[in-house]
C-alpha cells in the first residue's frame, strides 16, 4: 500500500530514496516494468526520439523478471540521475504501456503521476521473498521478481531489422553529399570506371567484416569494396539502386551507415555509444543484418583505381587519330606549355602527420572563433596572427604556440605553402621546384626566395590561394571591436537623502457646525 | 479625526514626508490626551520616524534617533487645528466661538517649552519643516446658470458632469499659506515657528514665509551648535550664485540683519532677560553668526577676480536701499547686513572673525567688502548700528 508524499517530506519507508531539489522522492536507479520485450522495444525507439539514450546505456539493464507464480515480465533498470531524466522515462514508459517505479537496490517504489506529483512512499515493506531481487510496491500490490535472465543492450539494438521507409530512397543535394556504396568484388572497377567517367568525386577502400557470417557458404568472400561518394548525382543513384551487389548507405553517424531506404528502429544518433570508434557498421535493411567491419577505415582516392592508357587502347583512352587531332587543336604559344602541365593536387598523406601551423577558418565558424578568443590565455592571443580574406580568416600561428584547434588545420609542406592536414599535394617534386611552379595571380609572378612572404594556401575543395604577409596582424589586436569610449563626466558623490515632497492642505468635508460647542480646556492654576 | 492612526497616517505622515494633509473636525483636548495613551502602539510612527530621520540627515552627519512622541504630538495637533481655522465650513457667525475657543487651545498646543538640546531642536524641525511650504488647491467652477468655488477640496461630480451641454469650466489655483492664512491663523502660524527655532531659521530665505515676521527670540541656541549654525548659514547662502536681483540673494542673511537691528532697540528699550528680545549673550551670538556670514560672502567671492575689487554684489546691495517711502526688510536689511562686521569690529574686538590673517586673500577681500560697506551705506549708518550695539553688549 502506497501513500502520497507531501512537499517538504523527508523521512520514508521505503528505504533508498530522498526528494531531489524538486521535493520529488527518487532512488539512484529507475525500474520501467513492460509484459514483454516489445514494450522495452517501443520505450527505447520513444525515449531516444526524444534525447539521447548515451547518458543510460552505460548503466541500463535489459532483465527477464519471474514472479512466485511463473509469469514473466521484461525489467528496464535505468539510472535516475535526475528527476527530469525519470519524468521523461515514466513518460515512454507509461506510453509503451508499462510503469515506471524508483528506489535504489531491492525496494522500488512507484514513481510520481498526477495523483501524487512529489512521489509516493510505502506503508510497510511487507514480508518480501528472501530470494527476490527486486520488489516493486505498486499501489495496490507490491510484486517481487526473481530474475530469470538478461539481455545487453548493445545486443538487442544490433539485432533489431531495419524498417523500410516508402519514399526515402529519393534522396536530396544534402543527402547525397556523402553516400557509402558497398561494391561486390566483381562489379568494382567497371564501377570505379562509371564513376570516375561521370566525374564522381570518390574514395575506395577493401573491407573485411569482423565476423563472419555463421551461414555463409564455404569460400564465400567475407569482403567487398566500400566507395565513398561525393555529391553522387541523383540519375546516378536511381541507376545503382537495384543493382545486384551495389548497396548504398547513407552516414546515420559517425562510423555507421544504414542502408538508403531503410530506417533502424531507434535512433541510431541517441545511441552512438554502442559504436566502437575503431569500427564501422553498415545496417542493412534488404538483407536485414549487420556488417561490422574493421577499422578504422582508410579510403584511397577511387581515380587511383582506374585503369593506366599506356597502349591507347585501354577503354577511356584517346585513340591515335584523337590524340592526333587534340594535338592539332593545341594553340602553338608559349601558353600551351601550361596545358600539358600536371595539375597540382590533395590526396590523403599516410606520412606522418606534421605540425599544425595554421588553419583556415571559415566565415561561418567566425562567431565561434569569437567566442572561443575570450576564453583564451594571454599567451595564446599573442601568439597568433590573423589575416581576414574572402576565403575566410586565415590563423597563423606563432613558433612555440599551438594553433587554436577550429576550422581547417593547415600544415606547411614547403615555405609559405600550406595544405590541409593529413593531405599531401601530388605530384610529389621538390619543394623548390613546386614553389617555382606557384603563380601568383596579381602577385606578379612566382612565389621565390625574395618573395617568401607570401602564404599560399590549398583548401579542401576549392582553388588555391595566396595571402601577403602584410595581411597578418596579431590576434589581439585583429579581433577587438572599435570601442567607442565616451568621456566620464565630473560626477560629485551624492550621498544626500532624498528631500521630503510637497505637502497641500486638503480640506475634507465637514458638518456646518463643526466647532459648534468647542470648548477650549481651562487653564490649570 | 476620530482616530490617532488615521490623524497619523492623513496628516502627520503627509506633514513631514509630503502629500496631501487632510483636513476635517477639529481635535478636542481630551481626545489628544486620549491619544497620547494610545501613542505607542501605532504602527504609523515607524513611518514618520523614518521620514523624520530622513530631514535630520540633511541636516547633521549623524542624526539622532527621533521618536515621535507626545509633544510632537501636541505640536501636530496644534498645526491641524490651526489648519482647521482656515476650513471653509468654520467660518461664519455661527462658528465665531468656536473658532475663538479654537484658536485659544492652538496657542496653548504652541507655547511648549523652549528647546533644551539639540535633540528637541531637531525634532520639532523634523516635524514642521515643511509648515512654510504649505499650499491649498482652490477650484473655480462656473456653469451655464451659476458658479461656485471649493477651497482645498475638490469640485463635486454632480456639477462637472455634462461638460459641454451646461458649459461647464473648471479653473484650479494653488494657493501658498501665506495666499490662504487669514489673520488670526496668521498669528497662531507665528507662534507654531517660535516653538521650532531650527525651523524659524531655516525658512527665512523662502519666499512663503513672508506672512510671519521674523523676530530673533530664542533662535541663538540653534547658533551655538556649530552643526546646526553651519547647516542655517548654508541655507541662507545658497542663492548666493543665482541669477537674481541682490535682495532675493541675500534674503535670509538681509531679513535676519533686519530683526538684529530691531532687537538692539527692543532691548534697548527694556528687552532683554525680562523681556521679549534675545539676552545679551544671545545677542552677541546672533551679532557673531552674521559676521560669520559676512565672512562666507567674502569667502566666495575671494576665489573669483581680483580680491581689492569693489563687490558688485554690495554695490549692488547697497544701491538697492530706498531713499525713502515703504522700506523693504530685505532691501534694507542687506545695507544693514554688510555693515555689522565694521560696527562689530568697532565694539568689541572679540566679534572680528579669527584666522583672517591665515589667507591673505580672503582677508583683503574682507576688508574691501568692509571698506565698501562703510563708503556706500554711509559712515552714519555704520556709527547708528555701533551705538546699538554697543549700547545693548555694554562695550
Amino acid at each position: 500500500m502506497l501513500e502520497r508524499v507531501a512537499l517538504g517530506q523527508t523521512r520514508f519507508v521505503m528505504p533508498g530514496v530522498a526528494t531531489d531539489g524538486r521535493g520529488i522522492v527518487l532512488g539512484k536507479l529507475g525500474v520501467l516494468v513492460f509484459p514483454s520485450i516489445d514494450g522495452v522495444i517501443s520505450w527505447l525507439r520513444l525515449y531516444g526520439d526524444e534525447d539521447s539514450l548515451d547518458d543510460l546505456i552505460p548503466t541500463t539493464r535489459i532483465v527477464r523478471g519471474k514472479t512466485q507464480l511463473g509469469s514473466r515480465a521484461f525489467l528496464l533498470i535505468i539510472p535516475a540521475s535526475s528527476s527530469y531524466v525519470l519524468d521523461r522515462a515514466a513518460r515512454c514508459a507509461r506510453l509503451a504501456g508499462g510503469a515506471a517505479y524508483t528506489g535504489t537496490s531491492k525496494h522500488f517504489i512507484k514513481y510520481r503521476d498526477d495523483r501524487s506529483p512529489y512521489g509516493y512512499d510505502a506503508l510497510d515493506l511487507g514480508g518480501a521473498p528472501a530470494h527476490a531481487e527486486w520488489v516493486l510496491h505498486g499501489e495496490d500490490s507490491v510484486q517481487p521478481y526473481l530474475k530469470d535472465g538478461e539481455i545487453s543492450v548493445k545486443t538487442l539494438v544490433f539485432r533489431l531489422s531495419l524498417r523500410r521507409i516508402p519514399g526515402s530512397e529519393r534522396l536530396d543535394a544534402e543527402a547525397r553529399r556523402e553516400l557509402y556504396l558497398t561494391v561486390a568484388s566483381g562489379l568494382a572497377p567497371g564501377l570505379v570506371r562509371y564513376l570516375l567517367r561521370n566525374r564522381v568525386r570518390a574514395e575506395a577502400t577493401l573491407v573485411d567484416l569482423e565476423e563472419k557470417s555463421a551461414f555463409a557458404a564455404p569460400g564465400e568472400p567475407d569482403s567487398y569494396l566500400l566507395l565513398r561518394a561525393h555529391d553522387l548525382p541523383e540519375r546516378l543513384v536511381d541507376g545503382l539502386r537495384g543493382v545486384p551487389g551495389v548497396a548504398l548507405f547513407r552516414p546515420a553517424a559517425d562510423g555507421v551507415g544504414v542502408e538508403v531506404g531503410w530506417r533502424h528502429p531507434i535512433s541510431v544518433t541517441s545511441m552512438s555509444s554502442l559504436f566502437a570508434r575503431d569500427r564501422f557498421y553498415l545496417f542493412w535493411g534488404t538483407r536485414d543484418r549487420l556488417d561490422v567491419v574493421k577499422g578504422p577505415l582508410v579510403f584511397s582516392a577511387a581515380e587511383h583505381l582506374a585503369p593506366l592508357t599506356l597502349d591507347g587502347m585501354t577503354e577511356g583512352a584517346l585513340s591515335v587519330e584523337e590524340r592526333t587531332r587534340e594535338a592539332r587543336s593545341l594553340p602553338a604559344t608559349a601558353e600551351a606549355a601550361g596545358a600539358v602541365g600536371v595539375a597540382l593536387r590533395l590526396v590523403p598523406s599516410l606520412a606522418p602527420p606534421r605540425r599544425v601551423v595554421a588553419s583556415l577558418v571559415a566565415w561561418e565558424e567566425a562567431p565561434r572563433l569569437k567566442k572561443l578568443l575570450y576564453a583564451l590565455p594571454p599567451v595564446l592571443l599573442r601568439g597568433h596572427q590573423l589575416a581576414l580574406t574572402d576565403r575566410g580568416l586565415l590563423l597563423l600561428g606563432g613558433e612555440s604556440v599551438d594553433v587554436i584547434p577550429l576550422g581547417t588545420l593547415l600544415t606547411e609542406t614547403a615555405p609559405g605553402l600550406l595544405i590541409p592536414l593529413g593531405m599531401d599535394l601530388i605530384p610529389r617534386v621538390p619543394n623548390d621546384v613546386l614553389v617555382q611552379a606557384i603563380e601568383l595571380a596579381g602577385a606578379g609572378g612566382a612565389v621565390g626566395a625574395s618573395d617568401a612572404r607570401r602564404l599560399t594556401v590549398f583548401p579542401h575543395g576549392a582553388p588555391p590561394f595566396f595571402v601577403s604577409a602584410a595581411a597578418l596582424q596579431p590576434l589581439e589586436r585583429r579581433v577587438l571591436a572599435r570601442l567607442a569610449v565616451p568621456e566620464a563626466r565630473d560626477a560629485s558623490l551624492d550621498a544626500g537623502v532624498e528631500a521630503a515632497g510637497a505637502a497641500r492642505v486638503v480640506n475634507d468635508p465637514v458638518g456646518r457646525f463643526a466647532l459648534w460647542g468647542f470648548k477650549s480646556p481651562p487653564v490649570k492654576p | 479625526m476620530r482616530e490617532l492612526g488615521a490623524f497619523l497616517a492623513r496628516f502627520v505622515r503627509p506633514l513631514v514626508a509630503g502629500g496631501e494633509l487632510h483636513v476635517g473636525e477639529p481635535i478636542a483636548e481630551a481626545q489628544l490626551a486620549a491619544w497620547e495613551v494610545e501613542l505607542d502602539v501605532e504602527s504609523e510612527l515607524e513611518t514618520i520616524d523614518e521620514a523624520r530621520g530622513h530631514i535630520a540627515a540633511q541636516l547633521l552627519v549623524r542624526a539622532p534617533a527621533l521618536r515621535f512622541g507626545g509633544s510632537d504630538l501636541r505640536l501636530a495637533a496644534a498645526v491641524y487645528n490651526t489648519l482647521v481655522l482656515l476650513h471653509p465650513r468654520t467660518e461664519g457667525w455661527t462658528a465665531k466661538g468656536g473658532r475663538r475657543e479654537l484658536a485659544r487651545h492652538v496657542a496653548r498646543l504652541a507655547a511648549v517649552p523652549a528647546a533644551e538640546s539639540r535633540l528637541d531642536l531637531v525634532a520639532r524641525h523634523a516635524l514642521l519643516h515643511n509648515l512654510c511650504q504649505l499650499t491649498r488647491v482652490d477650484t473655480k467652477v462656473t456653469w451655464w446658470t451659476g458658479k461656485a468655488e471649493f477651497r482645498g477640496a475638490p469640485a463635486p461630480r454632480r456639477l462637472t458632469r455634462w461638460r459641454t451641454l451646461r458649459r461647464v469650466r473648471e479653473e484650479q489655483s494653488e494657493l501658498a499659506l501665506g495666499e490662504f492664512a487669514v489673520d488670526g491663523a496668521r498669528d497662531l502660524l507665528g507662534r507654531l515657528l517660535g516653538a521650532s527655532p531650527l525651523t524659524d531659521l531655516m525658512t527665512l530665505p523662502a519666499a512663503g514665509r513672508g506672512f510671519v515676521p521674523f523676530r530673533w527670540n530664542g533662535q541663538a541656541e540653534v547658533l551655538r551648535d556649530a552643526e546646526l549654525a553651519r547647516a542655517v548659514a548654508y541655507r541662507w547662502l545658497e542663492a548666493l550664485d543665482a541669477p537674481l536681483d541682490a535682495p532675493a540673494r541675500l534674503r535670509g542673511p538681509a531679513l535676519a540683519a533686519a530683526a538684529w537691528e530691531r532687537a538692539l532697540g527692543d532691548t534697548a528699550r527694556g528687552g532683554g532677560e525680562s523681556g521679549a528680545g534675545p539676552s545679551h549673550e544671545d545677542v552677541r551670538a546672533i551679532t557673531g553668526f552674521l559676521v560669520h556670514l559676512n565672512v562666507l560672502v567674502a569667502l566666495a567671492e575671494s576665489a573669483q577676480g581680483e580680491p581689492g575689487a569693489l563687490s558688485p554684489l554690495l554695490t549692488a546691495a547697497l544701491g538697492a536701499a530706498p531713499k525713502g517711502g515703504r522700506k523693504d526688510e530685505a532691501v534694507t536689511g542687506a545695507a544693514t547686513f554688510f555693515a555689522i562686521p565694521e560696527a562689530a569690529a568697532r565694539v568689541d574686538a572679540r566679534l572680528v572673525p579669527p584666522g583672517l590673517a591665515d589667507d591673505p586673500r580672503l582677508a583683503r577681500r574682507y576688508r574691501t567688502h568692509r571698506d565698501q560697506a562703510r563708503l556706500l551705506g554711509g559712515e552714519a549708518r555704520v556709527a547708528q548700528l555701533e551705538r546699538k550695539l554697543r549700547a545693548r553688549l555694554g562695550g
